[in-house]
């Protein structure tokens, strides 16, 4: 513990207090990503762009029978636009997941949320489509055709649910810091006290890969820049 | 107090190496691309899981709709092989089954749970194989009985000319559709293929390689014992090694 301080000391001469306001973001820093991380972002994502996938592939296969016979959401073409926001913020909340930064997560906050209005709108279109059938219907395809536009509709639903929960562990991980401000400034020793755990566990995993104390420190600043 | 500590930390980082070393009798390039293959896709498991789910979900959704066709046309002959056969049902439970055991044996893996998941997913490989078989016969099916389907409307008495136009585009719709739930059901079986051979090879490795994390654990606990500093130091590779 005490060894830690003064390597740490050592390596920044300058003035005390910027160096605790450094391991003070960084320990922020690296409880919001922890929160992020939970929420598992990357399957998320990947399921995000399987289900959209799956969608533009049943709006294909029902656009080639006649269009006398579309159901309602696919003449409004739901899914072509509902899949290509699907895929980017799915692609999104992949990067956010690997890389986790400030910006990506914010970014992927913003589009999940825009998502999730646009799956809510295409689950609307989907029950009304069900519910209402399509003109002229043939009794073969007919059954087909309905019940690939039931599967559409699940698979909106299912991308809502998913959409919904990326933007609540994004909004948790970068909307929730007046909270934590409030929880370190009245109480030093309540710091000193958590301090050694934080540093000591960023610095493991850097001991471990072999590299040198101010590699360390070379890490923290784009940690603070972003 | 600087290189002391750091005299330390390598002293307690080659202790490890050195024991694999002898014990493996393999090159270290080999050996070290080995790991990084078996971590990259041990960090993947989840995804690959959640994938084969989706596909399990989706062969099974297009298996039911296929199942809830009427009857008494010419191309439910090109899908009652499928259907009889139990592939999207059978199959699709299948491959549910083995990847919510992968998720589970990624969570806590014991021996008992690494074994079950390893065999689930050859089963699922066999299954995989035979499912992409028979959604190429019934594929290669759909054109003959088009064919029939033209042939059987135009043996019928048209008076109005409209009503044979819509015959013969039912015909064509009807391929088309079927042609596109069997394309995305086959797309689907061969991604699962992809995915049940990725994860059998990990958990294939993953039961052979107990071995050699036992023997490391235990020189890494007699190091512990010694050095209270360096049991702190050396706490996520401890926590690696509990995981293998």
């Amino acid at each position: 513990m005490q060894g830690q301080e003064q390597t740490t000391m050592a390596v920044v001469p300058g003035v005390a207090v910027p160096s605790k306001n450094s391991v003070m973001t960084s320990q922020m820093w690296n409880e919001k990503k922890e929160k992020f991380l939970k929420g598992e972002p990357k399957v998320l994502g990947v399921l995000q762009v399987m289900i959209a996938i799956i969608n533009l592939s049943l709006g294909i296969i029902i656009l080639t029978t006649l269009f006398s016979e579309l159901p309602t959401s696919v003449m409004l073409m739901v899914p072509i636009w509902g899949s290509i926001m699907f895929i980017v913020s799915g692609s999104l909340s992949i990067a956010a997941g690997v890389t986790p930064t400030k910006c990506l997560i914010v970014a992927s906050l913003t589009l999940n949320t825009i998502t999730s209005v646009l799956a809510a709108t295409a689950s609307i279109m989907g029950v009304v489509s069900v519910a209402v059938g399509s003109q002229f219907p043939f009794r073969y395809n007919y059954t087909i055709t309905k019940g690939l536009d039931v599967l559409m509709l699940i698979f909106n639903m299912l991308e809502f649910c998913l959409a919904v929960s990326v933007s609540a562990f994004g909004c948790e991980a970068s909307c929730c810091n007046s909270r934590e401000v409030l929880v370190v400034l009245p109480s030093n020793p309540v710091e000193t006290v958590m301090a050694p755990p934080m540093t000591l566990q960023p610095l493991l995993p850097s001991e471990h890969q072999g590299t040198n104390v101010p590699g360390n420190v070379y890490k923290n600043h784009p940690g603070e820049i972003v | 107090m600087i290189p002391q500590v750091v005299t330390s930390e390598t002293v307690a980082m080659i202790s490890p190496n050195g024991m694999s070393l002898p014990q493996t009798d393999k090159p270290q390039p080999f050996h070290q691309w080995q790991d990084s293959l078996k971590k990259h896709l041990k960090a993947e498991i989840k995804v690959m899981a959640a994938i084969q789910i989706m596909c399990a979900v989706m062969v099974l959704s297009l298996g039911i709709i296929l199942a809830s066709v009427p009857s008494n046309l010419h191309f439910t002959s090109v899908f009652s092989v499928l259907l009889k056969s139990g592939y999207p049902f059978i199959g699709a439970l299948f491959f549910i089954v083995s990847g919510i055991l992968s998720i589970v044996t990624e969570t806590k893996s014991t021996k008992i749970l690494v074994d079950s998941s390893l065999t689930l997913n050859i089963l699922s490989v066999s299954f995989a194989f035979m499912g992409i078989i028979i959604i190429s016969v019934s594929l290669a099916g759909l054109h003959p009985a088009s064919e029939q389907c033209l042939q059987s409307k135009e043996l019928r008495p048209t008076e109005y000319h409209y009503y044979q136009f819509l015959d013969r585009n039912e015909c064509f719709a009807a391929k088309s559709v079927l042609a596109g739930v069997f394309s995305l059901m086959l797309i689907s079986t061969m991604l699962e293929l992809g995915l049940a051979v990725l994860t059998a090879m990990l958990w294939w490795k993953q039961s052979h390689s107990n071995i050699p994390g036992n023997v490391m654990f235990l020189p890494h606990s007699s190091n512990n014992d010694s050095n209270m500093e360096s049991k702190v130091l050396c706490n996520p590779s401890y926590e690696e090694q509990l995981v293998c």
